[in-house]
């Protein structure tokens, strides 16, 4: 039930953030043919889908989307009023917060998923074939990189009562992160930049030529990075076991 | 009053944006040999200090996140206070309801209007520590596409967090409208029209803008600004008039 609770509860956010990936997909995979021919030089269908979707732009809305799945909770609840009934639940308050976590990880997954879902089946209807084995490696990294930012939402909606607030501080968050591992000397090690891990941007699972992703996919990488947002939910946990509501 | 109140709700919002904003400008000039060298590495030389203001501020990073501070300035209202028990009390005060919505929007747009010059105060101000200048006429336009532009994106989030029960909702669909459009304004038939506000913020492809120079030339756009302005004032009188019809 405590699961059904918290789906109810995001299920609406869910819907908002998996029909606009879905358009902005479908938008990219229509106007493929004046993109890529804009380009210079022109691009395979793997190229542009790699550098419009999987590298890009809708990377980039997948994680400000991740972001907002992960705010709310019983501070957030505190302010509505309802943080009472509840904390009267007769759960623990870390199981409260492991079944959010729990219930929006899977959401980050059904979300990852949209890119593989509208690129099988409108790439065939402009002409096109994108492999849907590509399509769920990409989802699989997506989950693994969306899982990390999805931990900082809830450890930051832990912290921060005001929703916005909490969401403003998880995007900036993101940034300077983004910022740090690009500019500043850890540049040089690829594998501390979860965005390249995510798109495969200088990585040897990924074909630079091809533009495809190649080999098996990172195991240890792939193991940290929900390991990371694992432990910022569990801080999450504690932090609402000490609050007074 | 009214404005106090309004103020002290969004004043948080405000205060990490403006924390944000200027950290980004300080930033970037203070440190622009370092970040001049780094893109060096990674792209064509970059001749002149406007054009890497153009790219770091104008043209980039600082631009992409004034829009999406803007955007989470715009929400809030009665169906967040709804949510937390208290519209009673704000609707028992001796205000209209359109009144209400109206002060809303324009403590909102002063505060986009504050963010749009903190560039021009830090990049002019700042630079002469670093042996640069920067036109303050240019600083000056940009803050003026940038609050424009700015406005309506603020407007658009304004709307829909009264259309919006959940807070979260509302901003979804906020963030979902400001990464859907720019995609729209970009497909065949739309191209030709000055539809794409980023192009439009940063000069990209417009008449006004020199990409030797990456300096505004000529005049702005003035008739595009005043359509940002009316889509503006659009909105918040269409989200006016939902809230007068509501049931709270």
């Amino acid at each position: 039930m405590l699961c059904y609770k918290m789906w109810r509860e995001t299920r609406t956010r869910l819907l908002i953030s998996a029909t606009a990936l879905a358009w902005v997909c479908l938008a990219i995979v229509l106007t493929q043919k004046g993109n890529r021919a804009h380009a210079d030089p022109p691009l395979s269908y793997a190229a542009y889908i790699w550098k419009a979707v999987y590298k890009g732009y809708v990377r980039d809305f997948f994680l400000i989307l991740v972001i907002v799945l992960g705010g709310g909770g019983i501070l957030q609840e505190r302010a509505h009023g309802t943080a009472g009934f509840t904390l009267s639940l007769p759960v623990s308050r870390c199981r409260l917060t492991f079944v959010r976590a729990a219930v929006g990880l899977a959401e980050v997954a059904l979300l990852a998923l949209m890119p593989a879902v509208m690129l099988g089946a409108l790439s065939p209807q402009v002409g096109e074939s994108y492999q849907l084995t590509q399509a769920l490696r990409f989802s699989v990294l997506w989950t693994m990189g969306g899982a990390v930012l999805f931990g900082t939402s809830v450890l930051l909606s832990g912290i921060c009562a005001e929703e916005y607030s909490a969401w403003i501080v998880c995007f900036l968050s993101m940034m300077f992160y983004s910022a740090a591992v690009n500019i500043t000397p850890l540049q040089r090690i690829p594998w501390l930049n979860f965005f390249k891990i995510m798109s495969g941007a200088e990585m040897p699972y990924f074909n630079s030529a091809d533009h495809l992703l190649v080999g098996p996919l990172p195991g240890l990488p792939l193991l940290i990075l929900p390991a990371i947002a694992v432990g910022f939910v569990i801080i999450a946990a504690r932090l609402s076991q000490r609050r007074d509501y | 009053m009214l404005w106090y109140k309004t103020w002290r709700e969004n004043e948080l919002r405000f205060l990490i944006s403006a924390l944000v904003l200027s950290g980004i400008c300080t930033a970037a000039v203070l440190f622009e040999r370092m970040f001049r060298a780094q893109l060096h590495a990674t792209s064509a030389p970059l001749s002149s200090y406007a054009g890497y203001i153009y790219l770091r501020i104008y043209g980039g990073f600082a631009r992409g996140t004034f829009l999406v501070l803007a955007l989470v300035l715009g929400l809030g209202g009665l169906q967040r206070e709804r949510a937390h028990g208290s519209t009673g009390f704000t609707l028992m005060l001796p205000v209209s309801r359109g009144r209400l919505t109206g002060v809303r929007a324009a403590v909102g747009l002063a505060e986009i209007l504050a963010l749009s010059l903190l560039p021009v105060i830090l990049v002019p101000g700042l630079s002469p520590f670093v042996g640069e200048s920067y036109p303050l006429s240019q600083s000056l336009q940009f803050s003026l596409l940038w609050v424009s532009f700015g406005s309506v994106v603020f407007a658009a989030a304004f709307l829909s967090s009264v259309i919006f029960t959940s807070e979260y909702s509302a901003l979804a669909v906020s963030l979902a409208v400001f990464f859907i459009y720019p995609l729209v304004a970009r497909l065949p038939p739309l191209r030709p029209y000055p539809l794409h506000i980023h192009y439009i913020m940063n000069g990209t492809g417009m008449a006004y803008f020199d990409p030797r120079t990456d300096l505004l030339v000529g005049p702005l756009p003035w008739t595009v600004l005043a359509g940002a302005v009316a889509i503006t004032a659009a909105l918040v009188a269409y989200a006016a008039v939902l809230t007068e019809r509501q049931d709270f």
